[in-house]
């Protein structure tokens, strides 16, 4: 595998493993905590949140993976008949599609939603617990995207 | 393979402490309820797993002495170690001492709590998040080492 492939593979890598463990601690504790809040405070503490989630270094982890699998994808196919090809290939997909695109697809939209919601009216309540099971249940699917993608980048480096 | 899927697992939970943490920081007024919450076998199962499975390898590889590829797990194991010692020297006795200051609609000096906790807790989390990464960096560079060392062979 050629020297700058590498690095940009391991960069992926390490990008993507950072982001599965993001997640991940959403899928395995964040909400679970939030959803004993009462309703309002649960409310506020998740817009906060998805406020505070646009800082630098958070944005740079997660859109700068998606720039390092974008390149990685198109240097995978320019490169087709070398065995780490569709490892890379699959690993960049897996985190495009799974991670960033039900990010932008599925998670912003809802909590766009959510930042609209007064945190004291009357469906306030039933919005936010359909939120937070809904929400859940595709973040882990976004864990498990990353976690297998950073398996597919390292195989692909394995195998390179 | 049986060991570099061993490796491979590991490398894959040991960065989950890391940034699993990061994010808490936008978290303080439900630090509470989150410390009581990540106590559940998830999270332990990854957070102690990552450890014993790059001790086992580690064990592995130095017993088919492969010296190089040892050095660099020792290092993945040590970088996480210092994660490991960081949480339970500084953020745990902090969240101890988050959880004493008790009900929050209570505490007459809630802005105090507050500043006592969260400046410390965010700095020290950076240095495990950075070593958890380093540590991932490491694993991978080894199962690199592996490879190139096992291909080498006839």
């Amino acid at each position: 595998m050629d020297r700058a492939l590498l690095a940009l593979t391991f960069v992926a890598a390490l990008g993507c493993g950072l982001s599965a463990g993001a997640l991940f601690a959403f899928s395995s504790f964040v909400m679970k905590a939030l959803a004993r809040l009462p309703a309002p405070r649960g409310i506020a503490a998740m817009n906060s949140i998805n406020v505070m989630a646009v800082t630098a270094a958070f944005m740079t982890a997660v859109f700068g993976t998606a720039l390092a699998c974008v390149a990685v994808t198109v240097w995978a196919l320019a490169d087709w008949h070398d065995s780490f090809s569709p490892w890379l290939l699959a690993g960049s997909a897996l985190y495009l599609a799974g991670t960033i695109g039900l990010t932008m697809g599925y998670h912003v939209p809802r909590n766009n939603a959510l930042a609209a919601v007064e945190p004291t009216s009357d469906d306030a309540e039933a919005h936010w617990r359909r939120y937070l099971a809904a929400w859940t249940r595709w973040n882990h699917v976004r864990v498990a995207a990353a976690l297998a993608a950073a398996a597919a980048l390292t195989e692909g480096l394995r195998v390179g | 393979m049986g060991l570099l899927a061993g490796l491979f697992y590991a490398y894959a939970c040991s960065v989950m402490p890391g940034l699993a943490r990061a994010d808490d920081r936008t978290l303080v007024d439900a630090m509470q309820q989150i410390n009581d919450a990540i106590e559940n076998p998830v999270f332990f199962l990854s957070f102690l797993g990552a450890p014993l499975l790059m001790l086992a390898a580690l064990i592995l590889q130095h017993r088919a002495g492969a010296r190089r590829v040892v050095v660099w797990i020792g290092a993945a194991l040590l970088l996480y170690g210092v994660a490991f010692v960081v949480t339970g020297a500084i953020n745990i006795p902090l969240n101890d001492d988050l959880k004493q200051a008790g009900d929050p609609d209570r505490v007459a000096d809630l802005a105090r709590v507050r500043d006592d906790f969260y400046a410390p807790w965010v700095a020290w989390n950076v240095v495990r998040t950075a070593a958890s990464i380093a540590a991932l960096g490491c694993i991978i560079y080894a199962l690199l080492v592996h490879t190139r060392a096992a291909r080498a062979e006839p």
